[in-house]
């Protein structure tokens, strides 16, 4: 399980870097001359996902050297969690999205990312609970 | 041992040997997941069609010949689109006498262009204020007097358009008071805009004034796209309809009921392969969960053996065996149903802009009901398929 969690955590944030670029596209380019609000998110979702893997490989190399203390775990846990609201708040309050519930950002990219920041949240959180009584596995 | 240490000991189990029953468990999430998808699919395109229809209020829609499946898109796929008579139909119709009709209303059509980097195209819906009969059954919210919803500079929106907070919205730099908002139907409808013939003559012209150009020798005020009308009790809507014909060329007479009909049988075929895949999904769940447990109970007979020596009861055993299918089904079926419900829920407006037909979302008691009898399907399954491995393994230990 302890190993999972961090190998979970990667693939959700190379989802992150990849999803807003393809299929969570945001809405593309300037329509009459205004630029949509959206048009951040993806480089928002690149910066989030970047920090994720590196602070999931960082939890991974504590895991398999077994050198980790239970403070680096709490830290990484936090860290991870933190990008969990991050991912949640790129399409709410840090970005925003456009207003018509018919728009790709809308309808597709705004949901995908919260459902993704729920589950980095919830395996950040299943993480400080199985590290929590021993040092290393 | 007592009864609530079998279940203690189940859970033991299970946590002891995770990657043994984790297939199991994610064979009922897959079940639930799937099975509560396709039920709220098939349910959902149910309710459309019947809220469409309800929502029609008229017996006949009139369209220019030809045009019926613009009349179509617009009101089942939500496609803007915009068609005209050529002639007076209106007075046509009044000039000639024929018997049956109750009411009738005309309706006339414009399209929208994204306005801004956020909007969409939506429908326009030109009505005439004194003889609408079909959208005041559907107001849901009123932010207006009841009798000023269709006044001069009012719109009233579907249920899937936004109203901003000041109440205004912009369709070729004219602003637009929100009157009302009407019920959700799920259809093509909800991304229209009511409004009256005068408030359609503003947004043509500022449509003119942007470039726009609809159709030669329009006028909003009298041109009409479509006449809505409905028959007198006991009237054979067939009959007005061929009175219709013969009386008026160039006219398309489409029954609503057969418009939505044909809509309904091109879907029927769709919910019975739905409803056989869910059913051939059960059967499948359930004789891979029965070989699943067969095989565990048979690698673990030793275990059992061992068990019987220290005064387990065959019955315990067997309580035990299916403690654990129960643990795993309950566990299986909740991930299952909070699978199935991230994956429609958040992206309703997405699969409902994706399918183009009638597609309503049930609430209240049908959505409970879809979820309970899902989640009671995958409770009962493992189970179900453990019954057997349970009684063959405790009939076994007693030869022994």
């Amino acid at each position: 399980m302890k190993k999972i969690l961090p190998i979970v955590n990667i693939i959700i944030g190379a989802l992150l870097i990849i999803g807003p670029q393809t299929f969570l596209h945001v809405c593309k380019g300037s329509m009459m001359g205004m630029t949509p609000p959206c048009k951040d998110i993806p480089t928002w979702s690149l910066v989030a996902g970047i920090i994720l893997i590196i602070v999931s490989l960082a939890k991974l190399v504590l895991i398999f050297t077994g050198k980790g203390s239970k403070v680096a775990y709490i830290v990484t846990g936090l860290a991870e969690a933190v990008i969990g609201v991050v991912a949640i708040g790129i399409p709410t309050f840090i970005v925003g999205t456009c207003k018509s519930q018919h728009m790709h950002c809308h309808m597709v990219t705004k949901p995908a990312l919260i459902i993704i920041g729920a589950v980095i949240i919830i395996t950040a959180v299943v993480g400080l609970i199985v590290n929590k009584d021993k040092k290393v596995e | 041992m007592k009864k609530r240490s079998i279940g203690a000991l189940a859970y033991k189990n299970i946590q002891n040997n995770k990657g043994r029953y984790f297939k199991q468990a994610a064979m009922v999430m897959v079940l639930t997941w799937t099975m509560l998808l396709g039920l709220i699919i098939i349910v959902s395109i149910s309710s459309g069609l019947e809220r469409l229809r309800d929502r029609m209020g008229a017996d006949l829609m009139l369209v220019p010949l030809g045009y019926e499946r613009s009349a179509e898109g617009i009101l089942i796929k939500g496609e803007p689109k915009y068609f005209y008579f050529e002639q007076d139909i209106m007075t046509q119709l009044e000039n000639a006498d024929i018997e049956g009709i109750e009411r009738l209303s005309s309706q006339f059509y414009l399209t929208s262009s994204n306005q801004g980097c956020c909007d969409i195209p939506v429908q326009f819906i030109g009505l005439d204020k004194d003889s609408d009969f079909t959208i005041k059954p559907w107001i849901k919210t009123l932010y207006v007097n009841e009798k000023d919803y269709l006044n001069d500079g009012y719109i009233v929106v579907g249920s899937s358009i936004d109203v901003p907070e000041d109440g205004k919205i912009r369709f070729y730099d004219q602003y637009f008071t929100v009157a009302a908002k009407l019920d959700q139907t799920g259809s093509g409808l909800d991304n229209a805009v009511f409004l009256n013939r005068t408030t359609t003559k503003t947004l043509y012209e500022a449509a003119l004034s942007k470039g726009f150009n609809f159709m030669d020798g329009c006028d909003p005020l009298k041109t009409v796209s479509s006449v809505f009308i409905t028959v007198k009790d006991g009237t054979d809507v067939k009959r007005v309809s061929q009175q219709i014909r013969s009386h008026i060329d160039g006219v398309q007479v489409i029954a609503t009921d057969g418009m939505i009909g044909s809509t309904q049988q091109g879907l029927e075929g769709f919910i019975s392969l739905m409803y056989i895949l869910i059913g051939i999904l059960i059967v499948l769940s359930f004789v891979i969960l029965s070989l699943s447990f067969k095989l565990q109970v048979t690698e673990r007979k030793d275990d059992y053996k061992l068990m019987r020596t220290i005064g387990v009861t065959k019955g315990e055993i067997r309580k035990l065996v299916l403690s654990q299918a129960f643990i795993l089904s309950i566990i299986g079926s909740i991930l299952g149903l909070v699978l199935a419900t991230v994956s429609i829920f958040p992206f309703y407006t997405a699969i409902n802009a994706a399918v183009s037909i009638p597609f309503l979302i049930p609430s209240g008691i049908k959505l409970v009901l879809l979820y309970l009898v899902t989640g009671l399907i995958g409770i009962i399954i493992g189970p179900l398929g453990a019954l057997g491995s349970a009684i063959r393994i405790s009939g076994g230990l007693e030869e022994r």
